[in-house]
């Protein structure tokens, strides 16, 4: 068995460190994540360890960073750089929203409402866990000695209905109206932020900008439009010159 | 006799070493290839490219077909390999077939508004299609938010399209009360439609992830068996993985746009969807329709679909019901023969 263990670990270490396409080591990574994370499931099961309910964590299962150790990764979604398709990494946005914190008012206010959406929802993903468990453990205690690929099966209906429950209730809604509201309040904030140092360095405001890009927008419409009715009077006067032939 | 868990770990690693090592091989140094039917590009606007599939050598039919598929995710799920091929299938049977991809917006396209893309983008591939292949109208075939594009754009310019075909296309988005539209229904759109910039295609992805959190996250990466057994599985698998990570960003407006007016007020099914002004009746399309719905689809329910039979004549209206969710049911092998059966019985 330990011969085996090292061999399954020298392979994998092996293949994330070859040459194969990243995205095969995705895959594999993907496979090794969740292969580790039902071998630890069923142990807990398995030995009636304390502790169940958090394999039913939401932003977890979802690929975040727990809500108590970084909520940062929820908001990277939110505030993706406009220009490329480069992702902010965490220390740039922690950069950003520590200058943000030392403005007064209300950005700091924007950042509070954040922070508590997410607190609300933190609370309820602790309510989808704790009910998921026990929807496992009425399943689990219909069935006699179930196997691994039954508890498995448990796990994954207890924690779907225990989510499809949750996710209609009105405070869920409502404490993701809370955080899409305050995330959006906070990116406007974050335009007046930027056109403000924006205007002290004497480069064009956000307005202007966007006024460039609606007469980029504008030209390229006219443009095609001219385009297509050009090719299609072309197209007509072939058509002519066909059956006048 | 129920497994141990030892026996289960056991297992998990003799088939993780074999998945590893099948990755390794030196047959595997490029990913599967996708959408690879051989096409011309027939036309490009800014990121939008026109494809026109090459015909088989079978008798080919005069009208043409437009597929359109959504701004999320990418347009080669209609072609995914050889075998889960709509459009294979489609030209197998002599169909000319003719794809929009609406690329890759940045930045400089967050303007972009659903008119733009309706009576815009749509509008001049249609002219373009109808003059590639000399005929007066065309038959449309739109996918999920294609299909709304489609219905709307029929809607709107009736006398371009001789038949439309919707497939798993949403119309009462409020039909079962689903995440996103319970979700959207209180956010002001005033403060989205003056903050936007484009949509990240990742927040997009996480969203869709999010309607099944357990399954779509956790339960598919557990069990690999079925991968490993089987090179054509596997090369299936990496497919779509390829696919389901590949999700353009979405531009602001529209985006915004087609949250507010199609996820929370539901116009287009309430008959007060307006594009440039104008206003877009489902009851003004006068060809026939043909609607092909998955009877396991989470993302666009059933009862969401079937709401267009509501705005459609009766004699213009069919529908036909496919055993999958909302991807199978185009490229399931299970689903596809159906699905091209039915096709081949609507458009003739």
């Amino acid at each position: 068995m330990t011969t085996e263990k090292n061999e399954y670990a020298t392979q994998f270490q092996d293949f994330i460190n070859s040459n194969v396409p990243d995205e095969y080591k995705e895959v594999i990574q993907h496979f090794q994540n969740q292969g580790l994370f039902y071998q630890q499931l069923l142990k807990k099961i398995n030995n009636d360890e304390p502790g169940l309910s958090d394999f039913w964590n939401l932003p977890q299962t979802l690929g975040f960073n727990t809500l108590s150790d970084g909520q940062l990764d929820w908001l990277q979604l939110y505030f993706p750089q406009d220009t490329d398709q480069e992702k902010l990494n965490s220390s740039s946005l922690q950069a950003f929203l520590k200058t943000l914190t030392d403005l007064p008012g209300q950005l700091q206010e924007n950042i509070r409402d954040i922070q508590s959406a997410l607190q609300k929802m933190n609370h309820l993903y602790a309510t989808l866990s704790k009910s998921a468990l026990e929807q496992f453990e009425a399943l689990k205690n219909k069935c006699t000695d179930p196997s691994d690929e039954q508890l498995c099966q448990f796990w994954l209906t207890a924690g779907e209905t225990a989510f499809s429950e949750i996710s209609q209730t009105p405070d869920y809604i409502e404490a993701h109206q809370k955080f899409m509201k305050s995330a959006h309040q906070l990116k406007a904030a974050q335009f007046n932020f930027f056109d403000t140092f924006a205007h002290l360095l004497g480069l064009p405001s956000q307005q202007t900008m966007n006024d460039l890009q609606k007469g980029l927008h504008t030209l390229r419409i006219e443009f095609a439009e001219y385009k297509e009715q050009t090719e299609a009077t072309i197209d007509e006067l072939q058509q002519t010159i066909c059956r006048l032939k | 006799m129920p497994t141990t868990t030892q026996e289960t770990n056991n297992s998990w690693q003799k088939d993780f070493i074999t998945l590893i090592k099948q990755l390794s091989h030196t047959d595997r140094q490029s990913l599967p290839a996708v959408g690879s039917s051989p096409k011309e590009l027939i036309y490009k606007e800014n990121k939008l490219q026109l494809f026109h599939y090459k015909p088989l050598g079978v008798k080919q039919k005069k009208t043409p077909i437009l597929l359109t598929y959504a701004l999320v995710n990418r347009p080669y799920i209609t072609d995914l390999e050889p075998k889960r091929s709509l459009v294979q299938g489609l030209l197998e049977h002599g169909y000319p077939v003719y794809l929009i991809d609406w690329g890759y917006p940045d930045s400089s396209d967050k303007l972009t508004r659903l008119n733009d893309y309706i009576n815009g983008y749509l509008h001049r591939c249609v002219q373009h299609v109808k003059r590639h292949a000399k005929r007066k109208k065309i038959d449309l075939l739109g996918i999920c938010q294609g299909g709304v594009f489609s219905l709307c754009y029929t809607a709107l310019h009736p006398d371009e399209i001789r038949k439309l075909i919707t497939l798993v296309t949403p119309v009462d988005f409020h039909a079962q009360n689903g995440p996103f539209s319970t979700w959207a229904a209180d956010l002001d759109h005033h403060n989205l439609l003056t903050t936007c910039g484009n949509i990240p295609g990742q927040l997009i992805n996480q969203l869709f992830k999010t309607l099944k959190p357990f399954q779509l996250n956790r339960e598919k990466y557990r069990q690999f068996d079925h991968l490993v057994n089987k090179k054509e599985n596997l090369d299936t698998f990496l497919r779509m993985e390829q696919w389901l990570n590949d999700a353009p960003d979405l531009t602001g407006y529209a985006a915004n746009e087609f949250w507010v007016n199609f996820y929370q007020q539901n116009y287009l099914h309430k008959g007060k969807l307006e594009i440039d002004g104008q206003p877009v009746k489902l009851s003004a399309i006068t060809c026939p329709v043909h609607n092909v719905y998955a009877t396991k689809d989470h993302i666009v329910p059933p009862k969401s679909t079937r709401a267009l039979s509501q705005h459609i004549k009766p004699s213009l209206y069919s529908e036909c019901a496919l055993n999958g969710g909302h991807i199978g049911a185009f490229i399931s092998l299970k689903t596809q023969q159906a699905l091209i059966k039915s096709l081949h019985h609507f458009i003739g």
